[in-house]
């Protein structure tokens, strides 16, 4: 079974590496993702945009959005599947991330990862509220869970998507849909394991073996 | 500990458990070090997923934003600093506090000058600079008319900064101890202001003072010796913000 997540946005020609140098890149990536504040060149002891925005610089705030709106809007837009809806739901977050900054804990984690915190729980409740949720189900259920086509402006690429990209390919194919069903799908794990016909528990054990399995690839902060 | 809880970390992480199940997982979260590590470790995982799912917003989106985010108001930090520590120096005058506060004249007058609240003395215009400088004071084309309010007898003060001086003008005030005067002070970032001594011996007032200064907040008058204070030494009995 093909990779249902890569099916859709990443073009089949990208030139991954191969596994046995997979796993020393990715880990060291993905470190810097985790312990990067926006605005990279940021010193550990200088205010990330983010904490400025939190005084009420309202030029910070424009830096933090230029900084993390891809993940934000790239996020919303998948899992919401509607430009229209996705610019909607990703102005929203943007209010509520300004409403917040000056709450922005860094002992937290990392700007971007707040951002995609808040992003993807309002697109996910935005979804579960929406009318059209039973045919999107119908739909994934149909197409295993394949990306539907959605006008995306432009991809970003850049070096830590590519990671994660590869990082998802390690992954088996149960544990892969599992977890881009629930997370890009904006399904619960009991919707997930009505989808494929397969007993809640196993689902809660692919998604979380999964999750493990690129917390290890992806050298999460131990 | 509750293995189906726990099993629930990574479901949680991807914002994949229904509102009851989560929660209830957040109750659970609370109590549990080794939940609260697991679930870093997912946030920073799921992290990963956004960011794979990058992908550059339209334009007009980050002027929307930016155009909307003036007429939201920011949520308080987490520990808000106390508000503006008072100077060492000078005592602060507390507005808010102010006006919650009511005074009672009568605490703050001498045992003497209490009997001569009650006094209908003889009617003996001291020698102040009542008269044509007042009338220029109060006719200053920038004056400014704050009305104090107290519990007794009216107080209003005019202040010309153009002139430099302030009048003030009341009626139905006490009169005081021979040793003590009303004070007015004139207050700017809550720092009184020393603005004129005055007295009384019916009960009105209508005299002039010198006062230099750039802005006043409030007036305020307490009651001090006759020589002076440079800062108010007790409470304040007429007071009004600008």
């Amino acid at each position: 079974m093909t990779s249902a997540f890569l099916a859709g946005p990443l073009p089949m020609t990208i030139d991954l590496p191969d596994v046995a140098s997979l796993t020393r890149p990715i880990r060291a990536t993905m470190r810097r993702m985790s312990t990067r504040t926006v605005g990279a060149e940021t010193a550990a002891a200088g205010d990330s945009a983010i904490e400025r925005a939190g005084r009420g610089d309202q030029a910070a705030f424009a830096e933090f959005y230029d900084d993390v709106s891809p993940v934000v809007y790239g996020t919303t837009l998948k899992v919401l599947r509607n430009q229209a809806m996705a610019e909607e739901v990703t102005q929203d977050v943007f209010l509520e991330l300004w409403k917040q900054a000056p709450k922005y804990d860094r002992s937290k984690g990392s700007p971007r990862a707040w951002a995609a915190t808040v992003a993807h729980r309002r697109a996910v409740d935005r979804v579960r509220s929406e009318e059209s949720t039973r045919a999107r189900d119908e739909a994934d259920a149909r197409q295993g869970a394949v990306d539907h086509d959605v006008v995306i402006a432009e991809v970003t690429s850049n070096e830590d998507r590519h990671a994660v990209l590869a990082a998802l390919q390690q992954l088996t194919d149960a544990q892969r849909e599992a977890v881009s069903l629930a997370y890009f799908g904006g399904h619960t794990y009991r919707e997930v394991a009505v989808l494929l016909d397969v007993p809640e528990g196993t689902i809660k054990t692919r998604i979380r073996d999964g999750l493990s399995r690129l917390r290890d690839l992806m050298g999460a902060p131990s | 500990m509750n293995t189906d809880l726990h099993a629930l970390s990574a479901a949680n992480a991807l914002d994949a458990l229904d509102a009851d199940e989560r929660t209830e997982f957040e109750a659970h979260l609370s109590g549990c070090e080794s939940c609260g590590h697991e679930i870093e470790e997912f946030t920073f995982v799921a992290e990963g997923l956004a960011v794979a799912a990058s992908a550059t917003p339209p334009a007009h989106l980050r002027d929307a934003v930016m155009s909307q985010i003036g007429a939201v108001e920011q949520e308080p930090p987490p520990d808000a600093p106390p508000a503006e520590a008072p100077q060492a120096e000078a005592p602060v005058i507390d507005l808010a506090a102010r006006r919650r506060r009511k005074n009672s004249i009568a605490a703050l007058l001498s045992a003497a000058a209490a009997v001569a609240l009650l006094a209908i003395g003889a009617i003996v215009i001291s020698g102040t600079r009542g008269g044509s400088g007042f009338d220029d004071v109060v006719a200053a084309p920038d004056a400014e008319v704050v009305e104090l309010i107290g519990e007794s007898g009216t107080v209003e003060v005019v202040w010309s900064p153009e002139r430099d001086q302030v009048a003030l003008r009341g009626s139905g005030l006490a009169v005081l101890d021979p040793t003590l005067r009303y004070a007015l002070w004139a207050i700017a970032d809550g720092t009184p202001i020393p603005a004129g001594l005055f007295e009384t011996d019916d009960g009105t007032i209508r005299d002039i003072a010198d006062l230099d200064i750039d802005v006043a907040e409030a007036w305020g008058i307490t009651i001090e010796p006759a020589t002076g204070s440079d800062a108010p030494t007790t409470e304040i009995i007429y007071f009004a913000e600008v």
